[in-house]
């Protein structure tokens, strides 16, 4: 009788449990950021640097206590889903273009809240400043300074924007677009910082101190979009 | 009609029935009971009177044995206390009572004359005099509108009635006539009204069980004006600095074929703006509204008309105003996050979206660094920054996944600040629970809105749910209309899980609920606490920036969800001008002869709130003339309450002061704007349907005052009587004691004289 008592009360146990883990899940999951990259059209390659995305975002969560989904996303600028992704990553080394609906939609996005990293991997540089122009009309990139908070909101980049890799020996910039006081857009140019948060050995030019640095700069990025 | 002779002719009393419908007799002992106490009386009798062996006739015989059993009977029955059970008609006094509407909807005038001169005109023309030829009684008239009067013979004869009331509660109004006239068999009730009912319950319910038959006497159409009327809705009572807020209201037309009307607005008694109704075809409300841009800070007192026709019904409803406290609100936010999340940046942005609003957001790195971002202006990162400076100048704090490390040494300063009410509490959903944040057993928990007793995360994506269509918190109003207000919640993109606590704390309220079903109810999304004269307000479901920045499928863009963080912040300020004391009026707009609550709260000066305060309130109005008023304690600590009711319109200037212990604590200031109250003349129109339908509910007639003759002959002039019971005790009776005490005596003198012993 006393066992039969047991695994009653046992049985009730594990029910109730049950009962929890399929109800409750856990609040750390509720929102975490993932951040995807712009699937656009004429004919670059968006999908360039896979693993630089999931890297960062693996990163944010360990070193910034930063809730994240280590990912690798894309979406397009039509997409609905567009929304649900506070901030941006565009890359790629050839054509960039959007269409009308696109600009339209990428205008929406930015006013509300969004942001959009621009990473030149090599080549970018002319379609993404046409692609820019037909976005704002009326503002221009602005070159960041080496004292802008951007550089020092983690790390500290005193000499500004850091050298990851080298294509045509020109020196790297970072250059904005800000509307309504706040920055939307950010094109770091000549600079690469996509290719150093790839995982280790993709690049092997890359050293680990390089990697690094792409690393710091990416989390300042980060910090600073999040906080503004 | 011979019982009852003979009930008086034995001396009982019978009043006041006076015609005997029918009768029963019972006794105390039981019909048992006097059966046995016969059964030992008859034997006992017949030993007591035993044979003593003489010749006697038998008619003798006879006749002294019905002496003796009668006498036994009777003497049995009287033992066992018997009672007459009578029941009977009893004469009723007759009455009859004449309700005259007095309320300003009765100035309304149809061909130059007003309703009431309709009233006064019949009767003049012997009305009354007629009803009491009919009834044989003069009827009681009372006059009605904010409060019902008798109104004495003299007066009806002047007929010095004016149409003054506010406001007209049928209802009630009948209710206190029907206890006023007592007792005495109600013949009817004349009810000489346009219908015009403004407060109270609806007389279609309340009235329709009446068993008394109410007849309606209304004033006659005829020539019946043409009509415009101006109404707003909820005026706004405050306005913040460089910001604007929204006016609305309704026109609407009574016999006016018209597809706009102009509604011209004044400010401080000069042209402000004018802006238009619009009608659609066959319609005959339309709505309006415009913003007022508050540039300067002040008090400003709008006043809205619209022209006024020809000959219209009435003007008085052709104007409406509001009073608009401008504030220079400086809004400052300070926000915590113990993480960096998406939340925030969808708070910080919203909150930016008013030029009036600074923000700064501390946000702690996991190396115990933090980053601070001023009006969404990002700094490097700093070690151990001064958080004091920021929350000094903060009139909301929100707090974002902050441990209560972080906490700590700003706990005393958070707590005393918000339950002095000069700060508000944000609280938006973490990854951890209150528990994992370490506030259980802090001061911070304290001001919880719920009881962390138990914290259940429930992954559930879910929606809003607001409670009410009429909400009282402005800022949960994002859409004009109530009802799409309403679905516009519902319709906000869904949340991805919610906490669940172990219940709310006495006193918190849920302001958005959600469609998350826990055992018994749906678990609130947002809920709000009072912390003394603070509020702290917790969003328990999350995350919100798909809210803020995911579009939904609506074409009203994200400009709500700013206005909601944007308002509740402001809210949550809850600004005073005196620390110490405030006053907290129901609404910045009254009216003439109704109630105002003010309430008073008072702190001393360590902002504890005190009890047992001396608490005045003086009203000062236009004309100069002012009053004094005590405030006597409520239930509540430190809050001090008092109601006055303002004789006339204007801008009324409030002034409290509290003193303890004879030694003055504070004073606070506050305006109020009193006006005429236009409910009389919102629908100016006589409610000829709606009286015809009380009339027959309750079994009178309906008739306008030519017809009111038809009334006289409808009311039953019959004498009153009603059924009533009454208990006589039969041993009451002079005449049965004689009786009882003769049969006796009759036997012995029977047995004396035929020489018996």
């Amino acid at each position: 009788m006393t066992s039969n008592r047991h695994i009653l009360i046992m049985l009730l146990i594990i029910t109730a449990l049950c009962h929890n883990c399929i109800s409750a899940g856990h609040a750390a999951d509720f929102d975490r950021i993932i951040i995807p990259r712009v699937k656009y059209g004429g004919g670059g390659d968006w999908y360039t640097g896979p693993t630089s995305m999931p890297n960062l975002l693996k990163q944010a969560s360990e070193r910034l206590n930063m809730p994240t989904q280590t990912e690798n996303i894309a979406v397009s600028i039509s997409d609905p889903e567009l929304f649900r992704y506070p901030m941006l990553y565009l890359t790629g080394h050839g054509q960039v273009r959007f269409s009308d609906f696109e600009i339209n939609t990428l205008l929406n996005y930015l006013d509300n809240g969004g942001f959009l990293w621009v990473n030149d991997s090599y080549g970018i540089d002319r379609f993404i400043r046409r692609e820019m122009r037909r976005l704002y009309p009326d503002r221009e990139f602005e070159l960041l300074p080496a004292d802008h908070a951007i550089f020092k909101m983690v790390y500290d980049f005193p000499e500004g924007l850091p050298k990851i890799h080298e294509h045509d020996g020109k020196p790297p910039a970072a250059y904005a677009i800000f509307d309504k006081g706040r920055m939307k857009i950010l094109y770091t140019y000549e600079s690469d910082i996509g290719d150093g948060l790839e995982d280790a050995g993709i690049h092997k030019v890359d050293t680990p101190e390089i990697r690094e640095k792409a690393m710091q700069m990416a989390l300042n990025l980060l910090v600073y979009v999040m906080m503004q | 009609m011979i019982m009852h002779s003979l009930l008086r002719l034995f001396g009982y009393n019978l009043s006041p029935i006076r015609d005997i419908d029918s009768s029963a007799m019972t006794l105390a002992w039981g019909w048992a009971g006097l059966i046995l106490l016969l059964i030992a009386l008859l034997p006992l009798s017949w030993w007591v009177y035993r044979c003593e062996g003489k010749n006697i006739s038998d008619k003798m015989r006879r006749q002294l044995l019905a002496i003796r059993v009668l006498w036994v009977i009777l003497l049995a029955i009287l033992m066992c206390g018997p009672v007459l059970i009578v029941s009977g008609y009893v004469p009723q006094r007759n009455r009859l009572a004449v309700m005259i509407d007095t309320s300003r909807s009765m100035s309304i005038k149809h061909r130059e004359v007003s309703r009431l001169d309709q009233i006064k005109k019949l009767f003049d023309g012997g009305f009354i005099g007629r009803l009491e030829e009919k009834t044989g009684i003069y009827p009681e008239v009372f006059s009605f509108a904010d409060n019902v009067s008798p109104v004495s013979r003299q007066e009806v004869e002047q007929f010095s009635l004016s149409p003054d009331g506010n406001q007209t509660d049928i209802s009630n109004a009948v209710r206190n006539v029907v206890g006023n006239l007592g007792e005495g068999s109600l013949l009817g009730i004349i009810m000489i009204s346009d219908g015009v009912s403004t407060t109270g319950d609806n007389p279609a319910m309340a009235l329709a069980n009446m068993r008394t038959p109410v007849h309606f006497v209304a004033p006659g159409q005829e020539g019946e004006s043409a009509d415009m009327a101006l109404h707003l809705t909820r005026p706004p009572a405050q306005g913040y600095l460089n910001s604007s807020v929204r006016v609305r209201g309704e026109v609407s037309l009574h016999r006016v074929a018209t597809s706009s009307v102009t509604v011209t607005v004044r400010r401080n008694g000069e042209f402000f703006t004018s802006t238009t109704a619009d009608f659609a075809s066959a319609n005959e409300k339309a709505a309006f509204a415009f913003n007022v841009p508050c540039e300067e800070e002040g008090n400003f007192r709008f006043e809205l008309e619209i022209p006024a026709l020809e000959n219209e019904l009435t003007s008085e409803n052709n104007q409406a105003g509001f009073l608009l406290k401008v504030v220079r609100e400086r809004l400052n936010i300070m926000a915590l996050s113990g993480r960096l999340s998406w939340d925030m940046k969808f708070i910080g942005n919203a909150l930016l979206t008013d030029p009036n609003a600074r923000t700064v957001h501390w946000a702690r790195l996991r190396d115990n660094r933090w980053i601070c971002a001023r009006d969404l202006k990002p700094e490097a990162a700093q070690n151990n920054p001064d958080l004091h400076e920021d929350l000094k100048i903060a009139d909301v704090l929100v707090l974002n996944s902050a441990d209560y490390d972080m906490l700590k040494p700003l706990e005393e300063e958070i707590v005393r600040r918000v339950e002095a009410g000069t700060l508000g509490l944000l609280i938006i959903p973490s990854s951890k629970n209150f528990s994992e944040l370490g506030y259980q057993g802090t001061q911070i928990e304290k001001l919880l809105p719920v009881s962390t007793s138990s914290e259940t995360w429930r992954g559930t994506p879910g929606n809003l749910v607001l409670p009410s269509a009429e909400t009282p918190y402005n800022f949960l109003r994002l859409i004009d209309d109530p009802i799409q207000n309403v679905e516009f919640f519902a319709t906000l993109p869904r949340f991805e899980g919610i906490y669940e606590y172990g219940g709310l704390k006495p006193g918190s309220e849920v302001l958005v609920s959600s469609t998350v079903r826990s055992s018994s109810d749906t678990i609130p999304f947002m809920i709000r606490a009072r912390a003394g004269l603070g509020n702290v307000v917790l969003i328990s479901g999350g995350p919100l920036w798909p809210a803020g920045f995911r579009l939904v499928p609506s074409d009203r863009g994200f400009a709500p969800y700013s206005a909601l963080v944007v308002n509740m912040c402001k809210w949550l300020a809850n600004r005073r001008e005196d620390a110490q004391v405030s006053i907290e009026l129901a609404s910045s707009r009254g009216y003439v002869g109704q109630g105002n609550n003010v309430r008073v709260w008072v702190m001393n000066s360590k902002n504890e709130l005190q009890a047992n305060a001396q608490v005045s309130l003086t009203i000062t109005d236009e004309r100069g003339g002012s009053t004094s008023l005590p405030c006597i304690e409520t239930s509540e600590k430190g809050c001090y309450e008092t109601a006055f009711v303002p004789a006339f319109r204007g801008l009324h200037r409030l002034e409290a002061e509290a003193r303890y212990q004879g030694r003055e604590l504070g004073r606070a200031k506050s305006e109020i704007l009193i006006e005429m109250s236009t409910a009389e003349f919102d629908e100016p129109i006589v409610k000829t349907s709606l009286m015809t339908q009380l009339a027959s509910d309750t079994g009178g007639i309906f008739a306008t005052v030519d017809q009111a003759e038809k009334i006289i002959e409808a009311i039953d002039a019959e004498p009153g009587q009603k059924l009533e019971s009454k208990s006589i005790d039969l041993r009451d009776s002079w005449l049965l004691l004689i009786i009882l005490l003769a049969l006796p005596m009759v036997e012995w003198y029977l047995r004396r004289i035929r020489g018996l012993s």
